[in-house]
């Protein structure tokens, strides 16, 4: 039986450690952790123990070779202590692509689920950045499990690039907030658990006789709201609405198109949705 | 008491004195250059001696190499080596082997004289030495275990008993992309596999002590007074510590260590305080051989040899893309972070799109929090436009480049990997010293061979290893190249108040050469033989390397 690898990739700060020790948290069996990322946030030492784990940093090892040999050695020194799971969380530049086809050459390892996390607030933002954008188009791409944080993205961000071969799977156990599977997917991690997050949303186009204050008082007295976007035209100006979790940005737009906003939120109670719509005809 | 040393000749790197005949030293320092007249006014007050030794050679300020890992040498250097360029070891002038039966009579040889758990060969090249595969190499060694690795280190095969020793049996290793079992042959990725099960044997600690004892031999071997380690801690913090100073700590050394932490290393897990606490005490502990100071190194993109350069449009030929070996959010933080602290900064940039995205960063950084000699570095430096070095200068940057990559991968970048017009102009170092910024050889050693003196040979004459002279114009004076290994270097390290040039009140750090590096024809700076160094005023003859 091959020892088995699931890969965690994600731009800094996608939110790949926290997934991590919530995998430990919920997990039903120890794995041990590799950590390929000098810049990510410490992985809790208490779980690693409560839970029998164990985890080792890699350092980028040869700048001539890559990670290609430290990575082998750590791999291997992981599988000979008896773990036959082993979590790899990447750097943040790792292209997933290039990973995955290194980590085929290691011997008894078969990587069981490679997973691109984003941060669903910042994921846009990245995307047109001149300098990482290839780099996480690669992450989404490789990847057979894409795992949201933060907030749930809009769907039309992506564009080209998911919406046709995705799907929507509810998100459970250690498994944080929202997940998409790939057409690629072949094992779907999914322990059981109990801290399913329940999130709702819908999309409003907003009464235009408001102005910009009205909506962000709205939205910072419904503490529900986990993420707002979209457009709207208020007062006769046409505006761009951004919130999240700790910020909540009303900006002037000049980008055509059509109105509406969409809002996620948590929990049964909705927002008072009426407040900020178009009164009935 | 004064040591008197008269030489043919002494380049001194000083323009105000630019060539002297007699160097007077006491106690590791330079007292005077000058001649044996104008040296009278300490002659007639103190005891000295005069040394006739050097009389017919030439003198030069002792070579720095600012950039190496000697812990990357370690690994490589207790290898057996058969290749197809000489490459001049302390230990052993290996000659070149320029054909297939010339390769395997070699391992035959070297078998022959070794008893090697595993015989490690590497150097092989498939243009010379023919097609490698297992059973060739089991003729050679049919029952103890073999390895031949190729030159570019990314590529190895092994025979039928080294499988068997590694217990890597045809299940395992055949399903395996980049993995050739019916040749023996592992590469690219691939290597990756081989390298796992290879690992006990090469980085076992005695194995580790001697390659890092061969290092030591290199660096006389090529005349050095001063190395760079520029990034401790690529491989090991802890290992390469205690071992380099029980190593390199003797007075057997001639040399110094300038050690340069590997900044992902030493920052990881820690807060800027707590890494900066750390930092405080290495720079406090370290002792005159082995220094640190406040300088830290932090990579932007991939390797050179890898093609993993990121680069500006219109990119490779084949389309892929380089690779960042920092976050670049990540990078940012830490310049910002190390440069407010003060320190001088290193940043690994191999392609011109991270010499692009390093410089604004640093642009950025010092239009925040203004400094002057800041010791700002762009290591290695593969490509670079003419526009960012103008731009680096009015930065303040620093170039420490490596130009062997012209002469060994220029032709093959050239067909395979960028055209001709970024290839042959790859390390654009007349440029650099055109727009004035400190601009220093280095070997990266293992990348290039540690001889500064082969450095200035293809500084100077820009040919590659097909004989082809690239973008001449970017060609160095022998003079801007002696520059580029010594006093050039020393500022790249920050240590040119101390060493990397001959004057009154500077440590007595001198190359001793058996010709003239600034008078023979250029094409024969490489055969210059380093006769000597002098470390704090201690010669050492190189004839007592082996």
């Amino acid at each position: 039986m091959p020892t088995q690898l699931t890969l965690i990739g994600g731009y800094l700060g996608a939110g790949k450690t926290t997934l991590v020790n919530r995998m430990l948290r919920a997990a039903h069996k120890p794995f041990a952790v590799i950590v390929n990322d000098l810049g990510a946030l410490p992985i809790d030492e208490a779980l690693i123990e409560t839970r029998s784990a164990a985890m080792v940093t890699l350092t980028n090892g040869c700048a001539c070779c890559q990670i290609g040999a430290d990575l082998s050695l750590q791999v291997d020194r992981m599988a000979s202590r008896g773990f036959d799971w082993l979590v790899l969380e990447t750097s943040g530049v790792a292209r997933l692509s290039r990973l995955m086809v290194q980590l085929m050459q290691l011997p008894g390892i078969q990587v069981n689920s490679a997973m691109a996390v984003v941060d669903g607030l910042r994921i846009e933002q990245l995307l047109e950045n001149r300098w990482v954008s290839e780099i996480v188009e690669d992450q989404l791409n490789a990847a057979q499990l894409i795992v949201a944080t933060r907030a749930f993205p809009d769907w039309r961000f992506t564009g080209s690039l998911w919406h046709q071969r995705t799907k929507f799977l509810e998100a459970e156990g250690a498994l944080p907030d929202w997940i998409w599977q790939t057409e690629k997917a072949q094992v779907v991690p999914s322990p059981k658990g109990s801290n399913k997050a329940d999130f709702q949303h819908r999309a409003v186009t907003v009464n235009p006789s408001m102005d910009a204050s009205d909506l962000e008082r709205f939205i910072v007295s419904n503490p529900q709201i986990q993420r707002v976007k979209g457009f709207a035209s208020l007062s006769g100006q046409r505006y761009l609405i951004q919130s999240g979790l700790g910020y909540c940005r009303i900006e002037l737009s000049e980008a055509v198109g059509i109105d509406g906003v969409q809002f996620i939120w948590t929990g049964s109670k909705a927002p008072a949705f009426e407040q900020i719509t178009s009164p009935p005809e | 008491m004064l040591d008197v040393y008269i030489a043919k000749s002494i380049v001194t790197m000083n323009r105000s004195l630019p060539e002297a005949t007699a160097i007077a030293i006491r106690d590791g320092m330079v007292i005077e250059v000058g001649s044996l007249e104008s040296l009278q006014p300490w002659l007639i007050r103190e005891d000295y001696v005069i040394h006739r030794e050097f009389e017919s050679s030439v003198m030069v300020p002792g070579f720095i190499d600012p950039h190496l890992h000697p812990a990357m040498a370690a690994v490589i250097l207790p290898m057996h080596f058969i290749t197809a360029m000489p490459w001049s070891l302390p230990w052993r002038d290996v000659p070149a082997t320029t054909s297939p039966e010339g390769f395997d009579a070699e391992m035959t040889r070297i078998l022959s004289e070794i008893d090697d758990e595993i015989a490690i060969f590497w150097g092989h090249h498939d243009l010379w030495h023919g097609d490698m595969h297992r059973e060739r190499i089991d003729r050679v060694a049919p029952s103890r275990p073999a390895v031949v690795w190729n030159r570019s280190f990314h590529e190895l095969h092994m025979n039928e008993a080294c499988m068997k020793y590694l217990e890597i049996d045809e299940s395992l290793a055949a399903a395996r992309k980049q993995v050739d079992w019916q040749s023996g042959r592992f590469y690219e990725n691939g290597l990756g596999f081989a390298i796992s099960r290879l690992n006990p044997f090469i980085l076992a600690d005695d194995r580790f002590r001697d390659g890092l004892n061969r290092l030591k031999e290199v660096v006389h071997f090529g005349g050095h007074t001063t190395i760079g380690d520029m990034a401790v801690g690529l491989f090991d913090f802890e290992r390469e510590l205690k071992e380099s100073s029980a190593v390199l700590g003797g007075d057997d050394t001639y040399f110094r260590v300038e050690q340069v932490p590997h900044g992902g290393v030493v920052t990881h897990g820690k807060t800027l305080d707590e890494s900066l606490a750390e930092l405080s005490r290495l720079e406090a502990e370290s002792g005159p051989k082995h220094r640190f100071r406040k300088r830290i190194k932090f990579f932007a993109d991939g390797a050179f040899f890898s093609q993993l350069a990121q680069l500006l449009p219109p990119g490779y030929l084949d389309g892929h893309e380089g690779e960042w070996l920092m976050v670049p959010e990540v990078l940012e933080t830490k310049l910002r972070e190390y440069w407010n602290a003060g320190f001088r900064i290193h940043v690994h940039v191999t392609g011109d799109r991270a010499v692009e995205l390093t410089l604004g960063m640093l642009e950025k950084i010092q239009l925040e929090t203004p400094r002057v000699n800041h010791g700002f570095t762009l290591e290695h430096m593969g490509y670079a436009t003419p526009e960012q070095l103008a731009w680096a200068k009015s930065l303040g940057v620093s170039v420490s480049a490596n130009v062997y990559y012209l002469h060994e991968l220029s032709s093959r970048y050239a067909e395979m990997s960028v055209g001709y017009e970024r290839a042959s102009s790859m390390a654009r170092l007349g440029t650099a010293f055109n727009e004035g910024l400190v601009t220093a050889l280095h070997s990266d050693f293992t990348m290039a061979p540690a001889q500064p003196l082969l450095n200035m040979w293809v500084a100077v004459n820009r040919v590659n290893a097909q004989g082809e002279v690239m973008a001449p114009a970017e060609a160095l004076t022998p003079e801007q190249a002696l520059q580029a290994v010594t006093l050039n270097a020393a500022k790249i390290l920050g240590i040119e108040r101390e060493t990397g040039s001959l004057r009154a009140g500077k440590r007595a750090d001198i190359t001793v050469l058996s010709e003239h590096p600034l008078e023979v024809e250029p094409m024969s700076i490489r055969d210059i033989d380093v006769v000597a160094t002098m470390f704090e005023g201690k010669v050492r003859m190189n004839t007592e390397a082996h």
